[in-house]
């Protein structure tokens, strides 16, 4: 009978801790939040599912890392859904408008996924976001996207408006917004759900009413 | 003079001259496929003729397979050598060293831009010199002139002035006329898009040679594919949102194009027509990184513009109206300056105002409707607004006031029950109230 030679403890090499480094993400600003990721910010090369009803705050979570992005000269793509994206909120986040390829709302489904397919393989982009609206993929076109993001290291990112309660294994993140509270359903090596104040990321939004010529808020 | 002769070996249309215009201005082209270009005075634009040389050869790529070339001081020279000594470049003033060692045969290629108008008395003159016992092209050169004026007249005075580099032949510059058209007729009918788009690929890398020598730039692509068992015709048209001369972008778009086609009826014959602009001259910056992106995506948009998909970058315009305050272009926006542009010149002061100049600070959802949707009673009182003066008012003229329009619109931010931060108007005509926008 034959036996498994183990190596010896001091034949192993071990890392030490320094040496360990996280997979790529997209910081998104929000100290509490990267802090809390094991990407320290969205994963790069992967699915991210931000949801929740608009007007609760998925956009501005990913205007701050599209700010990040073009901190480092780099393009992101936005597809709009039922509503488009304003500029001049965007203005205001100063976000370069030249290096934002924004695509309008697509007719169906098989036109969505096509679109995705052809922004990621185009290989300009570090981060693509997309407002679902009603129009889910189905699991085998979200298997071939989160294989393309890979292959190009592009953070995809899905702003879904109708919350689901269900968690899909094939996103590496989901959050679900509530304005008051932020749920992280699903990150990666993390103990979800796991739950922040809304503040922490519409802290920054405040100032537009602050704004001293309008006097919203003293 | 320096000529250049290129041996495409097989038959080809006159045009085809105009893609060697990229190595001077002085091309002909001669029946049935020889080019000849004259590099005497743009040879050191292209590293040399070494360099003119192999530059000739890629350009000869694209009509033919086996395409040969040489460079003499004479024409005749030139073309001879383009068919014995393929890549030769001789020396200058010196071309009839190179002759050393070419069999007699050799002669008959010495024509250069007027052809012998018959090749019997070649043939014959070939004849009586191996009589003679001479085999060799350089033991003809020992003749003199008067010997062969005696035995062949005006035809052995023309020999001996082109073995001798005396015969001038002149090359004029080129002027293209003929259209950027291709057609194409298929013996055997295809009903497939790859083999189709093979058998297309041939023309497109003509026309498109020919677009590059005459430094212009395709704006549309127009293919004429016609049936084989009726009268049916099929048109494509292929536009990138803007003028290049990316051959790879066109022929993507013309498969994605005949790949929607059903092609139960095969085709038997097609046309293709490119349609020109000149070439927009850019003055890059040294410091300039040279990447391709911008390449990458006109290519992009050219795709989704093709799939009925618009797609492109936020301009921002001027206007109150929100929904009106910008727009999606393709080509890079301009930067929207929001400030009053203040002149001053001496003692005198110019203020230009600009329109809209006070909305850019002011608080603006992240989402917008593309069109403002009208709320109901019941929905407007279960909103909480944040304040009971509005925000923002936008107002007419007293002449335009009409309801269809929505030009007199009170802004607020109000609070949904379910947390939602929206930003709607009050029409000031009727008091509906509407939602605008989301502070998502």
């Amino acid at each position: 009978m034959s036996t498994l030679a183990l190596p010896e403890l001091a034949n192993i090499p071990f890392v030490s801790a320094d040496q360990l480094q996280p997979p790529a993400g997209l910081p998104t600003g929000v100290r509490v939040l990267d802090d809390f990721l094991l990407w320290r910010g969205l994963p790069q090369g992967d699915l991210s599912l931000l949801q929740g009803a608009p007007g609760t705050g998925a956009t501005s979570l990913w205007i701050r890392i599209v700010q990040g992005v073009h901190s480092q000269n780099k393009w992101a793509a936005w597809i709009n859904g039922d509503t488009q994206l304003f500029p001049a909120h965007l203005n205001n986040y100063k976000i370069n408008l030249k290096k934002l390829l924004v695509v309008k709302e697509p007719k169906d489904q098989e036109q969505l996924f096509w679109l995705l397919q052809e922004l990621i393989t185009s290989a300009l982009f570090e981060v693509i976001g997309c407002n679902l609206k009603d129009m889910f993929l189905k699991n085998h076109q979200l298997q071939k996207l989160k294989r393309l993001c890979r292959l190009h290291k592009v953070a995809l990112v899905f702003v879904n408006q109708k919350a689901s309660k269900f968690v899909n294994p094939l996103f590496s993140l989901m959050i679900h917004f509530q304005r008051d509270f932020i749920t992280i359903q699903r990150a990666l090596h993390r103990p979800t759900p796991f739950n922040m104040a809304g503040s922490m990321i519409h802290a920054n939004f405040m100032h537009q009413f602050k704004n001293t010529a309008r006097k919203l808020l003293s | 003079m320096r000529t250049l002769c290129i041996n495409l070996k097989t038959p080809q249309e006159s045009s085809s001259a105009e893609a060697f215009l990229l190595l001077s201005p002085r091309v002909q082209f001669r029946f049935p496929h020889f080019i000849f270009v004259d590099i005497t005075t743009t040879q050191h634009l292209l590293g040399g003729e070494l360099g003119c040389l192999e530059k000739a050869l890629e350009i000869a790529g694209k009509f033919s397979a086996d395409a040969s070339a040489a460079i003499a001081d004479t024409a005749p020279a030139a073309q001879m050598l383009a068919k014995w000594r393929p890549s030769h470049v001789s020396l200058r003033g010196k071309e009839q060293e190179s002759f050393k060692g070419l069999g007699l045969d050799a002669l008959k290629d010495l024509e250069g831009l007027s052809p012998w108008a018959q090749k019997k008395p070649v043939e014959h003159m070939i004849d009586f010199f191996h009589t003679l016992g001479v085999h060799g092209l350089e033991d003809v050169l020992n003749f003199r002139l008067n010997s062969l004026r005696e035995r062949w007249g005006d035809f052995g005075v023309l020999l001996w002035n082109r073995l001798h580099s005396q015969d001038a032949q002149i090359i004029s510059p080129l002027v293209p006329r003929d259209p950027l058209v291709g057609y194409g007729y298929l013996d055997d009918p295809i009903g497939s898009a790859p083999l189709l788009m093979a058998r297309m690929k041939v023309h497109l890398d003509t026309l498109f040679a020919r677009l590059l020598g005459l430094s212009r730039h395709a704006q549309r692509l127009d293919v004429v594919l016609h049936c084989e068992y009726s009268d049916k015709r099929y048109s494509l048209s292929i536009e990138p949102v803007s003028p290049t001369r990316d051959q790879n972008l066109f022929e993507d778009l013309l498969f994605k194009k005949l790949e929607q086609q059903v092609l139960e009826n095969p085709i038997r014959e097609f046309e293709i027509s490119l349609f020109d602009v000149p070439e927009k001259i850019q003055q890059l910056d040294f410091f300039e990184p040279r990447d391709s992106s911008e390449d990458r995506w006109r290519r992009l948009i050219s795709f989704a513009k093709q799939s009925q998909c618009e797609m492109g970058f936020l301009q921002m315009e001027a206007s109150h109206f929100p929904e009106q305050s910008f727009r999606l272009v393709t080509d890079w926006p301009e930067d929207f300056n929001p400030r009053d542009l203040v002149e001053r010149q001496d003692q005198a002061l110019q203020i230009k105002s600009v329109y809209a100049k006070g909305l850019a600070e002011s608080p603006r959802p992240s989402l917008l409707l593309e069109k403002p949707q009208p709320l109901s009673a019941a929905e407007v009182q279960k909103l909480r607004f944040v304040s009971s003066l509005p925000s923002e008012r936008i107002e007419s003229a007293w002449w335009q006031i009409s309801v269809q329009d929505l030009k007199n619109r009170d802004y607020y931010f109000a609070l949904s029950h379910q947390g939602q931060l929206l930003w709607v108007f009050k029409d000031r005509i009727n008091s509906q109230v509407y939602l605008h926008g989301y502070f998502d």
